[in-house]
């Protein structure tokens, strides 16, 4: 970058005694090669509103026009799906079904499992090796959810079939509960680490407090730290649920392809992500109720998550305590 | 008179012992959930070891050099995954591209200039709010507005820019982070010396920042190129032969080579002696049921068409194949289809097939940048394609492209944790 505006004369002055936050600059003074960078860092900063514009414009907009065509009422009710079959079913909540149970066991795996590792890392491990352990969990979470996908269908679900057939349960190749917890040991690293730095933000003093009228370590953890954390926590179920709302790779590969109206995780089922990762290949022809179906399907998605992170963020602010 | 003494000793005897109970079971609670938080922590851990393991067992028979450097191929054994690596790398560049520079940009401004107003909240909330906006929902926005919308087709241009839309909040706020641990008065003493405020981010601010930004981007490239849903939802394909086109290097076949889930179109086999017969081969899959997607092939349909060859031409000369039949679809593109196993896209248009015919005859040359709207596959992609099909030895193919992945993505966060610890270590103001 070129820097035409060195000369002394040009160079603004910062009047005064500047803020702890801004030096204030008269306008004039700041040469117009500078202003023009400032616009250009103005228009990068406000990219991400025009993405978000765009994001909601072409899935409002495709998605209007599904809804002209089926009755919206009968998307939100309709207990079939099959917009591409003859005849078509427009019901959407096979898919929904889908999402909330592998969700769900995602959950069931990832809260527990996450706020339990949390709660060790920030009160229990030894510093040394809490500073070791934290980024190789994190690795975790950088693995591609595909090769998730992977791990789910050729190594979870054939022990998980194995061990039905203990039972004498026989579990199919595609389900919902080997989906489920996959998902949910790829979720593990965000809710221990988003919730360990939580935890380690409660002031010393607390503990301290607790431990003097003579708390163990394990009830200073359930009955201090954690409600003291609580906010920050929710934060991280929060994403948690958003993660696993959004989850695509992992239940194309193991869940399973067809829509399946049930709340039973050991049966195979589609979720909203799955079916629009199976179904959009870029063949669909344009303007097709099937290609308009997708963006419906994507808009419930969006909706859902967007349910959830505002009413997390209205958790939040309840359990908000300020030290 | 006298009972009570003895019989409140007796209480205090009883809660004594009470007590004792009670802080024995309290710390055996404590004792079991110190073990069981460890186990938990290094389960976890376990979890990453045996998954790495396990694909690397999976993949053993694959994992040989050729593997990486050889083409695309239907027989699981000699495919490899020299064209989904090139695709990754030129993705990559068209994201980074993309997402670095936007993305610096918008931190510096939020950090550095922005003021504290509404549109500025906008922003703000709207950066939270994109970084939890599942991956697939951005493969949709590029499928409606960019495949259809601005018409840049299935291409590595279409990805490159999609995948760095996705993952640039992950930059800014890296960069936002990065700036905001920078004094107060490293400012107040640049402003001191004269520097204007673009001065001051240029020869302060930037290079102060410079390794939590770098780290950032290391993290957001390593998330990118893992990233599949939004390459399948804009209708990435795994069946890519041709590497795309080099820049000034002789201009390759016109018609793409276009697979679908059904049917798979080999590459043009020849220019023909004639010296512009147009040929391209169809292959129709045997549809046993529980194979439907990648079956063997039942039969082929060769297509031939003459040398400046009309619309109308093409046209009769699909129509003309047995189970085929062609149509222009909205956008322009010409469509093979066939009643079972549906369509698949030829090329732009049937006037630039013809003239693009006339363009092989003469000989031209690829510009500098054609190779953005290539199609392409890419790594997970692959990995995708090849663990949906039923045959085993597709699994070892996709498990070794999986291992190639996983070791990727790994080095990278590796490298962006040590440049992190090293980092806290080093920087203290």
């Amino acid at each position: 970058m070129a820097e035409p505006i060195a000369q002394p004369a040009s160079a603004p002055q910062a009047s005064g005694v500047s803020t702890p936050v801004r030096a204030r600059i008269d306008r004039r003074s700041v040469p117009i090669s500078e202003r023009v960078i400032e616009f250009g860092l103005f228009l990068a900063g406000a990219s991400g509103v025009l993405v978000t514009v765009l994001i909601v414009g072409t899935l409002v907009y495709e998605a209007v026009g599904y809804f002209r065509e089926v009755p919206i009422l009968d998307f939100l009710t309709g207990t079939s799906w099959g917009p591409q079959f003859v005849p078509a079913s427009h019901g959407v909540l096979p898919l929904i079904a889908g999402t909330l149970v592998t969700t769900l066991v995602a959950l069931l795996v990832a809260v527990p499992v996450g706020t339990i590792v949390a709660l060790w890392l920030s009160e229990y491990a030894p510093t040394k090796l809490r500073e070791s352990v934290k980024p190789v969990l994190e690795l975790l979470s950088a693995v591609p959810t595909v090769v998730f996908g992977y791990f789910a269908l050729l190594f979870v679900i054939p022990i998980l079939q194995t061990m039905f057939g203990w039972v004498g349960y026989e579990l199919g190749g595609f389900n919902m509960l080997g989906a489920g917890l996959v998902m949910g040991i790829m979720i593990v690293p965000y809710v221990a680490s988003l919730s360990e730095d939580a935890m380690r933000a409660v002031p010393k003093s607390l503990r301290e407090g607790a431990y003097a009228m003579g708390a163990t370590k394990f009830q200073t953890c359930v009955q201090v730290v954690f409600p003291a954390a609580l906010s920050g926590i929710t934060a991280a179920y929060i994403l948690a649920v958003s993660r696993a709302l959004g989850e695509t790779m992992i239940v194309v590969v193991a869940a399973g392809g067809q829509p399946n109206f049930t709340m039973d995780p050991l049966q195979q089922a589609q979720t909203l992500t799955a079916y629009i990762a199976s179904v959009a290949k870029g063949d669909l022809p344009v303007g097709s109720i099937g290609y308009r179906a997708i963006f419906a399907v994507g808009l419930t998605l969006l909706v859902m998550t967007l349910f959830f992170n505002v009413g997390g963020h209205w958790l939040r602010q309840r359990y908000k305590e300020a030290y | 008179m006298s009972a009570a003494p003895v019989q409140s000793a007796g209480v205090v005897v009883g809660r004594a012992e009470e007590a004792a109970r009670m802080v024995a079971s309290r710390k055996r609670w404590d004792r079991f959930f110190m073990i069981g938080g460890a186990v938990l922590s290094f389960l976890c851990i376990a979890v990453l070891a045996v998954l790495v393991a396990d694909l690397v067992r999976d993949a053993w028979p694959r994992l040989e050099w050729g593997f990486l450097t050889r083409d695309q191929s239907n027989d699981a054994e000699q495919a490899g995954i020299k064209t989904a690596i090139l695709g990754t790398g030129l993705v990559m560049l068209v994201t980074a591209v993309t997402a670095i520079p936007l993305g610096i940009a918008a931190g510096i401004y939020l950090e550095e200039y922005a003021k504290k107003n509404w549109f500025t909240t906008i922003i703000e909330i709207n950066i939270a709010n994109l970084a939890g906006v599942p991956s697939i929902i951005w493969g949709l926005m590029a499928l409606g507005l960019l495949v259809y919308g601005l018409k840049t087709g299935q291409s590595i241009l279409t990805a490159g820019l999609t995948l760095g839309l996705l993952v640039l909040p992950i930059v800014i706020v890296a960069t936002r982070e990065s700036i905001r641990s920078i004094p107060q008065g490293i400012r107040e003493a640049s402003f001191a010396c004269g520097a204007s405020r673009l001065q001051t981010v240029r020869y302060h601010i930037l290079p102060y920042s410079m390794s939590g930004v770098l780290t950032g981007c290391i993290i957001a490239m390593s998330r990118a190129i893992g990233e599949t849903a939004p390459l399948v939802t804009i209708g990435a394909l795994a069946y890519i032969t041709s590497v795309p086109a080099v820049p000034f290097s002789e201009k390759a076949w016109p018609l793409e080579a276009v697979a679908t889930r059904a049917v798979q179109v080999d590459a043009p086999i020849e220019t023909g002696a004639s010296g512009g017969v147009m040929q391209f081969r169809i292959e129709l899959p045997d549809e046993t049921p529980g194979a439907k997607k990648h079956a063997v092939v039942k039969a082929t349909r060769d297509v031939t068409i003459p040398a400046g060859a009309s619309a109308a031409q093409v046209g009769e000369a699909i129509e003309a194949t047995p189970d085929l039949t062609a149509r222009l679809d909205s956008t322009g593109l010409l469509r093979v289809e066939n009643e079972q196993f549906g369509g698949i896209v030829l090329g732009k248009d049937t006037s630039g097939v013809a003239a693009a015919l006339a363009m092989k005859q003469e000989g031209g040359r690829h510009g500098p940048l054609d190779w953005l709207s290539s199609s392409f596959t890419v790594l997970p992609i692959q990995v995708f394609d090849w663990v949906s099909r039923p045959q085993q030895n597709f699994q070892i193919n996709a498990a070794a492209a999986g291992v190639v992945l996983v070791m990727v993505t790994l080095v990278m966060n590796g490298v962006a944790i040590f440049l992190r610890v090293r980092l806290r270590k080093r920087l203290q103001w």
